[in-house]
């Protein structure tokens, strides 16, 4: 049985450096595992990504050590040297599915019921407040299918809580889009449920809000997430060992 | 007859008001698009750095504006150039970094967004929002955005933006003194900022003769006593309703 006290001593102990490096790791073997950074693309400079993600050259330095270790990255020196990208055929899914079978169902059911919580309210605001130039706007995402799923998803429903004039849910949207979504939406999940038709399930929650009906929106918008997930829990269950 | 003269005092009070801040926002929205288009004449488009400009577009931020800059139309090589800058903190700025690049996976098509297009479509400035801006602050915004050009042709915009909460605040005394229900409103009858619960900031004026008369454009009083007054060359108006 753990002890309260010392419990409560490690939340509150100083972060460990790190941390910082590993999430910096997490974040680029997502992005590359995903395929939102590609293949042989070259990567922003040491500087860059610091400022960008908030954190030390060194700590960016490490996680790229790390990277160029699990031969995600590869470093060229000299005139047009730098990080790139190396993303090996096949390694996308075979990443994907480690993830997914590691994933802990009570976390991922709470990670999803705030999305759920998040994408519905934001659907039924828009539905309120969305004028016709608006429920056109959302209308344009959704028959580009030349792009991958999840930025799809990601741009229809941050257009959606965008529309519903709330920046707050579409802060949230993108946090979501980024910590749920590449897992929600990835081509694996997909492929092993046939029936999965995203584009459809936008259009209908897209005709809800152009015609004014918050509650249709939001319970249209529950079901597309609960579905998404369904399939995502169905999914890491095949791959689970017996 | 008097409580209607009383409302649409208070609804030019606020105009004016709206007018002032608005006018003063585009005035610098206008210094940036003078420098920006002395800079587009001095130099070929291959050679246009935007970083000139850099000194100008941190010395419009403060008081209400959080954001501003230039974004010009794609260049020799295809790609639009710009130079934004956004206060992220007290005392802290920081460069808005947007990938311009249509062939890059995360190319931001700014033509889609209002504050571009517009000024492009009409060649006249414009309001654009309130609305909330994903691509730059992720706040709830009115971005004030006029058309830049070279050799006569559409090259950009140059513009600033003030936080819907940050105007609401510089707006509260004169709806608090309006004396009655008071909105300012944008031409899609989204409310900017009002007086009462009841039109709150985001929503819409949904009533069919309201939004007609908004279209018109025209100050008047509509048969409900509610009055309606265009802030001038602005794509805003102000609305009353009947006390009691």
């Amino acid at each position: 049985m753990p002890d309260r006290a010392s419990a409560r001593s490690v939340v509150f102990a100083p972060l460990d450096p790190h941390s910082r490096a590993e999430t910096v790791v997490r974040r680029l073997t997502d992005a590359i595992t995903f395929g939102l950074l590609t293949d042989a693309e070259q990567l922003p400079s040491e500087a860059d990504l610091a400022a960008q993600f908030g954190v030390s050259r060194v700590t960016v330095r490490e996680a790229l050590v790390a990277l160029r270790h699990q031969n995600l990255l590869e470093t060229r020196r000299g005139r047009g040297g730098g990080s790139f990208v190396r993303a090996p055929a096949g390694q996308a899914d075979s990443s994907l599915r480690d993830r997914l079978s590691e994933i802990s169902l009570p976390n991922l059911r709470d990670t999803a019921d705030h999305y759920t919580a998040i994408a519905g309210a934001a659907a039924r605001l828009a539905a309120q407040r969305a004028t016709a130039d608006d429920a056109q706007r959302i209308e344009e995402l959704t028959g580009d299918r030349g792009r991958p799923l999840h930025r799809v998803e990601r741009d229809f429903h941050l257009e959606v809580a965008a529309v519903a004039q709330s920046a707050r849910l579409a802060r949230e949207e993108l946090r979501f889009g980024t910590e749920l979504g590449t897992l929600l939406w990835s081509p694996l999940v997909r492929s092993a449920a046939v029936t999965c038709d995203a584009y459809a399930e936008h259009r209908a929650i897209t005709a809800a809000i152009a015609a004014g009906d918050g509650d249709t929106a939001r319970t249209l918008t529950e079901e597309h997430i609960e579905k998404a997930v369904e399939r995502l829990v169905n999914l890491h269950l095949t791959l689970v060992d017996p | 007859m008097g409580q209607t003269t009383t409302r649409r005092a208070a609804g030019t009070a606020l105009a004016d008001h709206v007018t002032t801040l608005a006018e003063q926002t585009f005035a610098t929205a206008d210094g940036l698009r003078a420098a920006a288009e002395e800079l587009f004449s001095g130099v070929p488009e291959n050679a246009l750095d935007l970083a000139a400009l850099r000194p100008l577009v941190s010395a419009a931020l403060g008081g209400l504006i959080t954001g501003a800059g230039v974004i010009t139309t794609p260049l020799a090589d295809g790609i639009g150039a710009l130079e934004w800058w956004m206060v992220t903190g007290p005392g802290e700025r920081s460069r808005l970094d947007l990938d311009l690049d249509p062939a890059s996976e995360n190319f931001v098509d700014v033509a889609r967004q209002a504050w571009f297009s517009a000024p492009r479509d009409t060649g006249r400035r414009h309001v654009t929002g309130p609305y909330v801006d994903y691509v730059c602050a992720e706040q709830y915004t009115l971005t004030f955005t006029v058309p830049l050009t070279r050799r006569g042709a559409f090259a950009g915009i140059a513009g600033a933006d003030v936080f819907v909460g940050d105007f609401e605040r510089a707006l509260r005394p004169v709806l608090r003194g309006a004396g009655g229900p008071v909105a300012l409103v944008n031409m899609q009858g989204r409310i900017v900022a009002g007086s009462t619960a009841h039109h709150i900031t985001g929503s819409l004026i949904r009533e069919p003769h309201i939004r007609a008369a908004l279209a018109d454009g025209v100050a008047r009083t509509l048969t409900d006593g509610v009055t309606l007054v265009p802030c001038p060359n602005l794509p805003l108006a102000v609305l009353t309703w009947p006390t009691g």
